[in-house]
């Protein structure tokens, strides 16, 4: 690799693997002539952007204070079994009738042939999932899917007023049926069993005025929120997200602490002896999540998320499933702050390393795992960051 | 004084006369190897591959998540004075700030830093030091948007640093607004909470290397106005009068090979009706006598300097941003993707880089720019010591 964070792309991992190459060389020391030529199954993977509608609509009127359901659905190409689909980028855009903008929640879930996975725990703002053209909302990882696969999406209006949706994703598909036959990338759909992006936003039985996707934080408050991870995958955290606002119209002034479960040292080193703001944790905004930056067609901002380059220097925090990420929230302005916070990262399922049934210590472990990983590897589904974290 | 980097074995410790040779104590590869392998990668590759996070158990044939995977934890660490974390640096005065390694459980706890955050009241100039590498991370005092990010666009780094508990780090962090300056450093990276003894010799084995690549930045050490045959002062930033001609040397350490990745810009002009200096314009020498890295017309003044040579600053939440000392600035840090594509450039050690600026603007432009990279020890070609 050449460069390292200097070059790095805001690109997906493709569960499909390498890109299909361009130019391929007949060589001679295999019998071939030497010649250069232009791959023919280059043509037959195009860019797609395929919008959700209601009811066949799109743009579809989402009125104030209403919930619906959008849908997709991946189409074939030519054949009946053909047209496998890499979905790379979430947009969306939400407008009222005079042209201006509005925030609205979705919660994206993926209907495969084989498994359905919903991609965030509730509602998430439209904010910390899509973006626009502008600045996409990439994916850490790919989905690939096959052809007829369904895409639905949850979506709450919070602007009270009436707002035209329209919901995208963009990647690419594979029209000509050489991919699509082969077994192996068929079985690459199949990554949705193991992992796949997940959005958890703020969620907890015994707060209600603390779950959803907008929760509102009184004057110079302090509040625990809780972030709950699903029991049955742990979550690999790539990023915080916020697009929070405050009454007074300014940048929020709101200092923020991590921990894993309510026990756990918290994330953030501070000194010993609290003084001052170092008692509330360090700047949220600034240190910690990343802020929204202003896009067209979005209200106040899109999430930069994977749209730059990554932050955090691509490195991943682990949580055990069944746990729980707990964000201590101190306001120090005298205007309450609505918060849209989301915590983005991947779900990885697979049992835990208590169910096994034989010792994975020692050298007989290496050897298995080392196989594991090759196998991992070829099926494309490597640990994520190594598949791309941030690349 | 910084050890003599080829002397010893970086994954054993032992002497080592032969940097180009496996270390006849523990047949580590050849320090040339490791380089060339480690050069030059991203920002968190230097502590190795990273966790796996999906094992695969072909004896079951299940997957497993890895247990080791939960014990690499973020880890935001702040940079303190006396305790106090936002700390006040008095107007024009310099403060020591110390970034604490604390361990977790016993020695447990190691540290990689991946990226540098900051927030203040006005500009300053920082010169961080790691007593883990004995070794400062620039020549001189940098100022901070050219080193610091904030969670919008960290400051990343050309490559990690590992450190271990308790070698806390320290700075040396200069006021630039004249004015009382409240400061918050904030060093992002992953604690590593493993016991295996594998992993962890593996990674103390990587804070070794870390003595033999680390990132640099590299500031002006001299300045010349060729208008007026006057020297200037460079340090921490370079006042460019009105339509002068200015030679600018920034000089390469003498005992390490400089591998530049960007150079960042955060200067500003006191005319105030051009907030974006449009008016600067430069060329690049290796060495007095060394080759041209801009090529133009003779009679020309070079290319436009943010334009087309140095990555500009950009406006984020919570930096300094603005024309002068005591306003604030923006900050680029190596977030975005260099304008030479990834391409770098190796400098040799000792050598007088040289940027002739020329000014055709009609305020005076305050000169903040720095070459980042990273320094990159090893045997010296040019003394037979490579093959």
């Amino acid at each position: 690799m050449i460069g390292g964070a200097a070059v790095r792309r805001p690109r997906p991992i493709s569960i499909f693997g390498g890109d299909v190459p361009t130019v391929l060389y007949s060589d001679p020391a295999r019998g071939g002539d030497g010649t250069v030529r232009i791959n023919p199954d280059k043509s037959t993977v195009q860019w797609r952007w395929i919008s959700a509608s209601v009811n066949g609509i799109t743009p579809f009127a989402l009125p104030s204070g209403a919930t619906l359901k959008a849908s997709l659905t991946v189409p074939t190409t030519g054949g009946s079994d053909e047209g496998d689909f890499e979905t790379a980028v979430l947009m969306s855009r939400a407008i009222t009738g005079a042209g201006a903008t509005g925030r609205i929640a979705i919660q994206p879930r993926v209907n495969s042939p084989t498994i359905n996975r919903i991609l965030a725990n509730d509602v998430i703002c439209h904010n910390l999932i899509a973006g626009t053209s502008q600045l996409p909302g990439v994916l850490p990882q790919a989905i690939y899917s096959l052809p007829k696969t369904s895409w639905d999406f949850v979506t709450e209006n919070l602007a009270g007023a009436d707002l035209n949706v329209q919901l995208a994703l963009h990647g690419r598909q594979f029209t000509g049926c050489s991919p699509c036959a082969d077994p192996v990338y068929r079985a690459r759909a199949e990554h949705l069993r193991w992992f796949h992006p997940y959005w958890i936003g703020p969620q907890d039985a015994s707060q209600a005025d603390y779950t959803g996707p907008e929760v509102t934080l009184a004057a110079n408050r302090s509040t625990n929120i809780t972030f709950p991870i699903p029991s049955d995958a742990d979550f690999l955290m790539l990023a915080l997200l916020d697009d929070s606002t405050s009454a007074g119209g300014g940048e929020p002034s709101l200092y923020a602490q991590v921990t894993e479960n309510a026990t756990s040292r918290g994330l953030v080193d501070l000194p010993n002896t609290n003084v001052g703001a170092s008692s509330l944790g360090i700047s949220w905004r600034d240190f910690m999540a990343i802020p929204t930056v202003s896009v067209t067609g979005f209200p106040g901002g899109v999430v930069r998320a994977w749209s730059f380059a990554p932050n955090n220097g691509g490195i991943a925090h682990l949580v055990p499933r069944n746990t729980q990420i707990i964000i201590r929230f101190t306001s120090t302005e005298a205007n309450a702050i609505t918060l849209r916070v989301a915590i983005f990262g991947i779900l990885v399922y697979g049992r835990q390393p208590e169910d096994r049934t034989t010792s994975m210590d020692g050298r007989g472990n290496r050897e298995r795992v080392e196989q594991g990983e090759e196998f991992l590897r070829r099926m494309g589904l490597t640990s994520a960051f190594k598949q791309g974290g941030p690349q | 004084m910084p050890p003599n980097a080829p002397a010893f074995c970086p994954f054993c410790g032992k002497p080592r006369s032969n940097d180009m040779r496996p270390c006849p104590s523990c047949a580590g590869p050849s320090l040339r190897t490791v380089l060339s392998e480690q050069g030059g990668r991203d920002a968190v590759s230097f502590f190795g591959d990273d966790v796996p996070t999906l094992l695969y158990d072909d004896v079951n044939n299940a997957y497993y998540v890895n247990p080791e995977k939960s014990k690499a934890k973020w880890a935001w660490q702040t940079g303190q004075v006396s305790n106090q974390f936002p700390f006040t640096i008095t107007a024009n005065q310099t403060r020591r700030f110390q970034v604490k390694m604390n361990p977790d459980v016993g020695l447990r706890g190691d540290i990689e830093t991946c990226s540098f955050m900051l927030t203040s009241t006005g500009r300053l100039a920082v010169q961080p030091f790691v007593p883990l590498l004995d070794k400062y991370l620039s020549n001189g005092l940098v100022p901070s948007s050219l080193m610091f990010g904030t969670a919008q666009l960290q400051g990343l780094l050309a490559q990690t640093i590992y450190s271990i508990p308790s070698f806390d780090w320290w700075a040396d962090a200069q006021d630039l607004s004249a004015a009382d300056n409240t400061v918050s450093p904030v060093f992002f990276g992953r604690r590593l909470m493993d016991n295996g003894q594998d992993r962890i010799q593996e990674a103390r084995r990587a804070a070794g290397m870390s003595r033999f690549v680390h990132p640099f930045w590299l500031v002006p050490t001299t300045a010349f106005n060729n208008t007026t045959n006057v020297g200037i002062n460079p340090n921490p930033t370079i006042s460019i009068p009105t339509l002068a001609n200015v030679t600018v040397t920034y000089t390469v350490p003498s005992d390490a090979d400089f591998e530049c990745w960007y150079i960042l810009d955060d200067s500003s002009t006191s005319n105030g009706a051009n907030t974006e200096i449009n008016d600067l314009f430069a060329r690049i020498k290796e060495g007095p006598s060394g080759a041209d890295l801009v090529l133009a017309p003779g009679g020309s003044n070079g290319l436009a300097w943010r334009s087309f040579i140095a990555s500009p600053t950009v406006p984020v939440t919570g930096f300094p941003s603005g024309g002068t000392n005591s306003a604030t600035g923006g900050i680029r840090a190596a977030s975005l993707p260099s304008p030479a594509g990834g391409f770098t450039h190796l400098f040799k050690r000792g050598t007088d880089i040289q940027v002739t600026f020329v000014s055709t603007d009609t305020g005076t432009i305050t000169l903040r720019s720095a070459f980042v990279g990273l320094l990159v020890y090893g045997g010296d070609p040019a003394k037979g010591e490579c093959q």
